[in-house]
């Protein structure tokens, strides 16, 4: 009996398992799905400040959030404006990480053009110094995922949060692919 | 012994098959307002209401109200607001960047959070600046509510200002009002204002980073 009733708890696990998260180590939607906030900036390669405001997850079948990114390093200041969100997904070998992917608009620095963008948000704790955020462009921009460190002129600031699961916010069924959600973007 | 681990088993079972049913939504809705704003309706219908509300951004200047990446209120558990944008100012008042605001439910809890960076504000004449200002709230049912906020690179007039991490934390600079991790606590929720100034004479009323969470 204690053998039947754990197999009726864990293969409905498994196959759920198997149908959300397509090949191992691909990045896929959580299921259920949660949700992942977060403010505040690190240093972007050349010294300058990045400021970031984000937030994702899954609302009523499709992709939830906003993500508004501002980097110090052009100028004017070049600042991404998310205009749809096309991906929620979590990866496995980070399970405190989020990514976000979407369509945006970037105004400032060299102009006005429209990219698509992959997010990285990592929640590992308070008060947030271990936090990570990294950007990826689909223009070429990298900003890698680096950790908002403590604040001052050598770290950053703010604080991410991974939020628990909702199952009340489902993503898109069936869940879109990695490619669907992000293009050929990759983890920044 | 097999009969006994065999009842643990179907009472687990059972168990868990009703934790997944109470988690399951059925949620009314409420709202809860900000500070100068209609008071959290009271209880009493019997359902579980959920209350959230975030804001970047709320300021009140010669009686005209602003605000910036305001989420809106919170009615579902299925329908988590938010909003933001890449820059934000109210002339002649204050200019921000990366503002966000978000508020979620939950059938069991409620959070809102709301974020800037780069801060430039001026009131009554007295420069404030922050890199950034954070403000949460965390509402979980039978629990008390919770709110944290955080402020790194103030400065006020000028002088650098620590802010200690506890609630409510008053600092008067120049004849400025202000308070840090403000926390207004009902019975059904909390009200998380990160940098709340006003000047002498009332004419200004700002709050940076409003977090707002009840059920």
């Amino acid at each position: 009996m204690h053998k039947t009733i754990y197999m009726l708890f864990a293969i409905p696990l498994v196959l759920a398992g198997m149908l959300t998260s397509g090949p191992a180590n691909a990045h896929f939607v959580p299921a259920p799905c949660d949700f992942i906030t977060g403010g505040g900036w690190v240093i972007g390669d050349s010294g300058n400040f990045v400021n970031f405001g984000a937030h994702g997850g899954c609302k009523n079948g499709a992709f939830w959030g906003h993500v508004n990114v501002l980097d110090h390093a052009y100028n004017p200041p070049a600042h991404l404006r998310s205009t749809k969100i096309t991906g929620y997904l979590m990866d496995p070998a980070f399970p405190n990480a989020r990514d976000i992917c979407g369509e945006g608009v970037v105004d400032g620095g060299a102009g006005s053009f429209t990219v698509r963008f992959r997010v990285r948000m990592e929640d590992n704790g308070e008060p947030g110094g271990s936090d990570r955020f990294g950007l990826h462009l689909s223009n070429g921009y990298d900003l890698t995922t680096r950790e908002l460190g403590p604040p001052g002129p050598t770290g950053g600031g703010g604080n991410i949060q991974l939020h628990k699961q909702n199952p009340s916010t489902t993503g898109p069924s069936p869940a879109p692919t990695e490619a669907q959600m992000c293009g050929e973007l990759s983890t920044p | 012994m097999s009969s006994r681990a065999s009842s643990f088993w179907k009472v687990i079972g059972v168990a868990g098959a009703l934790a997944a049913l109470a988690a399951w939504p059925g949620i009314s809705q409420a709202q809860l307002g900000l500070p100068g704003l209609p008071p959290l309706p009271g209880g009493g219908s019997g359902t579980q209401a959920l209350t959230g509300q975030a804001s970047a951004v709320t300021a009140v200047v010669l009686g005209t109200v602003t605000s910036l990446a305001d989420s809106g209120t919170l009615v579902d558990a299925a329908d988590p607001l938010g909003t933001g944008q890449p820059l934000g100012s109210i002339p002649g008042l204050l200019s921000a960047e990366a503002l966000h605001a978000a508020t979620m439910g939950w059938t069991d809890q409620v959070a809102s959070e709301a974020s800037l960076g780069n801060l430039s504000m001026t009131v009554a004449g007295i420069g404030i600046a922050a890199t950034t200002v954070i403000s949460r709230a965390l509402a979980v049912s039978g629990g008390v509510p919770v709110g944290l906020s955080n402020i790194e690179g103030l400065t006020i007039g000028g002088v650098s200002v620590s802010p200690t991490g506890l609630p409510n934390q008053a600092v008067s600079i120049a004849g400025l009002n202000v308070i840090l991790n403000e926390q207004i606590q009902s019975a059904s929720g909390i009200v998380v204002n990160a940098l709340h100034v006003t000047d002498p004479v009332g004419l200004t009323d700002v709050v940076i980073g409003a977090a707002k969470a009840g059920i």
